[in-house]
């Protein structure tokens, strides 16, 4: 950990201290950006978890059905991330907030979708579903902006500037091989929703790290 | 023929088997239940199962597991570490954000059996050990006493990586108690509890949970004895007690001190005491009426010690509806006097009044006072001439012809008020002393500046009126000489009528000559002198009339007797005793006990 945060360029380690970048000072620490990023993380997982709830309250006989298709499939696996602690812990401050920005960007689509398939979603529970997917929507945008603005005071240069490319593409809506039927609408809401989950776990727990690294200096805040 | 027989054999056997099988209650293993699989640091996981029944036979457990994205079964890596029925993977085979298919296989000789699939995701299983290090100390900072609670986070949770992020709760509740007392503290590893109960022992205990997992088992219970400390709010409210006590206290003590004399007076209004000054009422009691007199003015002459004798006055009513009686000393009667007297100047005749006029009457006729005039004043009213006189102007009136010695009379709605004799010697009150030597009729009140007293001053000339007024005592006329005075504290009231009359001079055939004297004429006539105070009475029935200058009346007045010797006030009416004798009047300016001399005694022929 030492030894990541150490080896890392000097622009790299997050200062408490204000950031200049060129002619003018930024009045906010990365420090209080990543904790308001953590706070919305966290709320973005904690949000997928409730409505995942709602689903399989009322949707056991199909869970196993849903469960057969393995979250492998989901259209954020190609990023590549991190299984285990090791693995994260190997990730620089750079890496992991691309990553998390690259997680962020590639929700964009689906949750949109989400939102829309919640409003015909033949389920008891569609309205609370509706709109924890419209705040899922919504947070997860004002999330990745401020992803973004991180990165821009870490490396103003935009050294860390990642291709569009990288960013899984969603095929969209059902696939194929799910049919068009309310039920397969369902199976694929439930799926695209825990993919979700997962993927904001990932990001709560990186952004998390990020914030803990920030505040190095004080060994109490994580 | 030989494969027909062949297979009834088979069957046979078979049939052997089975009936071995069941009757020997052996079957194949039921079927396991995967209870739960956790992590407590997201780094490791172990999977805990139930087994089924085990069919009789020795059933081997086994644990399988696919992880998301890999159609490869593995085993469990480690069923030592969890426990009995349980596996446990390590880190090397634990992989966040993957989800494993775990089953669990149950196999003995007559068959196995598969658990229902559970699919872990190691970031949705996290449950931390419980917190350690859990300390509790009381402690004071700034005056406010609290409970201060630590504790550190479980060994295996990475949190200082920023790997897991814990939140705690700690409860807290009396050794006695039953319900807990929750306090979340968030990401902190200490938390303050404050309004505890002093003297108690609490029992404290931490528990924590990640971000997303479930809450830890509770702590140890760690237990902290609450020392006896003052509780500032307790010290404030008994601060504020003590305060507002004080001074309702205070606030009582003070209406009570105010309001106790209203109330004393209110409900016991002081009662009226007749106040004589030198006359003993225990005297009275204990004696008669004639030691009394003797006591006053023994043998005709004042005591020098007594300076005071009261003679109120008479009321006489000229209505036939009402006759004055003698009032003897009771006060009942005194008190039909006053009622019947419906005058209102006066209002109160006094209590002295009534002793005074018992003493005066008693005088009288014990002293055969039986002159005409004596017994008609009281009695006959009819006969009683009143001398009609001016308001503010109190006149004297005397008619011989009728037998009557007028002494003074007031009129008020029809009755007359006649004055008996009074002479004072009280220091403060101016004295007058009238002495007519001619047929004439003079008056001088004389009205004490404090108004204490006055002191009415009445000379009569009851019948030398045609006799020569040169000499009234060598030609045998007898002045008769009536003071009368009224105390303030016997609540005579002379009001309008009671005005005086100040000496204007003396003019050379021994004619005093009076005007009536109002505050204002005195006030403001300062040229004017008046006479207050006899300061001695020569030989030709002059009665010398003096200001009062305090104490030097005394000795003017102690002088008297002597310079009288050769004359006196007599009662020369032929119809009155007639003597020759010395009536002196030795007056003592003594303040006290006495201020009046007994005027009865002029009452009294002298023989």
């Amino acid at each position: 950990m030492t030894m990541l945060v150490t080896s890392m360029p000097p622009h790299w380690v997050i200062s408490p201290q204000p950031l200049c970048g060129a002619g003018s000072c930024q009045p906010i620490l990365v420090t209080d950006l990543l904790d308001r990023a953590a706070k919305v993380s966290h709320r973005l997982h904690a949000l997928s978890t409730a409505a995942s709830n709602d689903l399989n309250n009322h949707f056991a006989p199909a869970l196993k059905l849903v469960m057969m298709r393995p979250l492998s499939l989901c259209h954020t696996s190609s990023l590549n991330t991190p299984e285990d602690k090791e693995q994260v812990l190997q990730l620089s401050q750079e890496d992991l907030l691309t990553m998390v920005a690259l997680l962020l960007k590639s929700w964009g689509t689906p949750l949109l979708y989400l939102v829309k398939e919640a409003q015909e979603l033949p389920h008891p529970a569609n309205d609370a579903l509706l709109w924890k997917m419209a705040e899922l929507s919504q947070q997860t945008e004002n999330l990745a902006r401020g992803i973004d603005k991180i990165l821009n005071k870490l490396d103003p240069t935009g050294f860390h500037s990642f291709s569009t490319d990288l960013i899984s593409p969603w095929s969209g809506g059902p696939g194929l091989e799910m049919g068009s039927d309310k039920k397969s609408h369902l199976l694929n809401f439930h799926f695209l929703l825990s993919c979700f989950r997962r993927d904001s776990n990932k990001i709560d727990s990186f952004v998390k790290l990020l914030r803990c690294r920030a505040t190095k200096m004080n060994p109490e805040s994580c | 023929m030989k494969e027909v027989f062949s297979i009834k054999l088979f069957l046979c056997k078979l049939l052997i088997l089975l009936h071995i099988l069941m009757s020997s209650g052996q079957t194949p293993p039921g079927r396991p239940v995967i209870t739960e699989c956790r992590s407590p640091e997201k780094e490791t996981f172990t999977c805990w199962w139930v087994p089924g029944s085990s069919g009789g036979l020795t059933t081997k457990y086994s644990l399988h597991y696919k992880i998301d994205g890999s159609q490869e079964n593995y085993e469990c890596p480690d069923y030592k570490t969890g426990g009995q029925n349980s596996c446990y993977f390590n880190k090397s085979y634990t992989s966040v954000w993957n989800t494993y298919t775990i089953t669990v296989i149950a196999t003995n000789n007559l068959g196995s059996n598969i658990s229902e699939p559970l699919y872990v995701d190691v970031a949705y299983i996290v449950q931390p050990h419980q917190p350690e290090n859990i300390t509790a100390e009381f402690t004071t900072l700034d005056q406010k006493p609290y409970l201060m609670v630590k504790w550190d986070p479980p060994k295996k949770a990475d949190t200082k990586s920023g790997w897991m992020t814990l939140q705690y709760e700690l409860r807290i509740k009396p050794e006695k108690g039953l319900i807990w007392e929750n306090h979340f503290a968030g990401n902190q590893k200490q938390f303050n509890i404050y309004s505890l109960i002093p003297g108690e022992v609490y029992l404290v205990e931490v528990h924590c949970k990640p971000d997303h997992g479930y809450w830890s088992e509770w702590s140890h219970t760690t237990y902290v004895q609450i020392p006896h400390y003052m509780r500032v709010r307790d010290t404030s409210i008994w601060m504020m007690i003590g305060i507002l006590s004080g001074f309702i206290c205070l606030l009582l003590i003070w209406t009570i001190a105010v309001k106790c004399n209203r109330m004393k007076k209110y409900l016991l209004p002081p009662v009226p005491v007749p106040k004589i000054k030198g006359f003993d009422i225990q005297q009275l009691k204990n004696k008669n009426s004639e030691d009394l007199i003797l006591a006053l003015g023994g043998h005709g002459f004042f005591p020098t010690n007594s300076t005071e004798l009261l003679i109120e006055f008479l009321e006489v009513d000229d209505s036939n509806e009402w006759k004055i009686m003698p009032c003897m000393g009771d006060y009942n009667c005194q008190e039909e006097q006053r009622n019947a007297f419906k005058s209102q100047n006066d209002k109160d005749s006094g209590r002295g009044s009534c002793d005074s006029n018992t003493l005066l009457l008693g005088k009288c006729s014990e002293n055969k006072f039986h002159h005409n005039g004596c017994e008609n004043t009281v009695k006959d009213h009819g006969k009683q001439e009143i001398n009609p006189r001016a308001e503010g102007t109190q006149t004297l009136s005397f008619n011989n012809t009728e037998d009557v010695t007028l002494l003074d009379t007031d009129t008020i709605k029809g009755k007359t008020n006649t004055w008996p004799l009074v002479y004072s010697a009280v220091n403060k009150a101016q004295t007058s002393q009238l002495l007519s030597s001619d047929n004439k009729l003079l008056e001088t009140p004389v009205k004490n500046l404090n108004s204490e007293s006055y002191l009415i001053t009445h000379m009569v000339d009851q019948t030398e009126k045609q006799k020569g007024s040169g000499d009234p005592a060598s030609s045998g006329t007898a002045d008769q000489c009536y003071w009368v005075s009224t105390d303030e504290a016997t609540h005579l009231t002379s009001s309008k009528p009671m005005e005086y009359v100040e000496v204007e001079k003396v003019n050379q055939q021994n004619i005093l000559i009076v005007k009536p004297k109002s505050e204002h004429s005195s006030s403001i006539d300062s040229s004017r002198q008046e006479y207050t105070k006899v300061s001695a009475v020569v030989n030709d029935n002059v009665l010398v009339l003096m200001k009062d200058k305090g104490a030097q009346c005394n000795h003017d007045h102690r002088e008297l007797p002597n310079l009288s010797d050769s004359h006196s006030l007599q009662w020369q009416d032929g119809k009155l005793v007639t003597g020759s004798s010395v009536l002196a009047v030795q007056v003592s300016t003594n303040l006290a006990p006495s201020g009046y001399v007994d005027t009865s005694a002029f009452l009294q022929p002298m023989h």
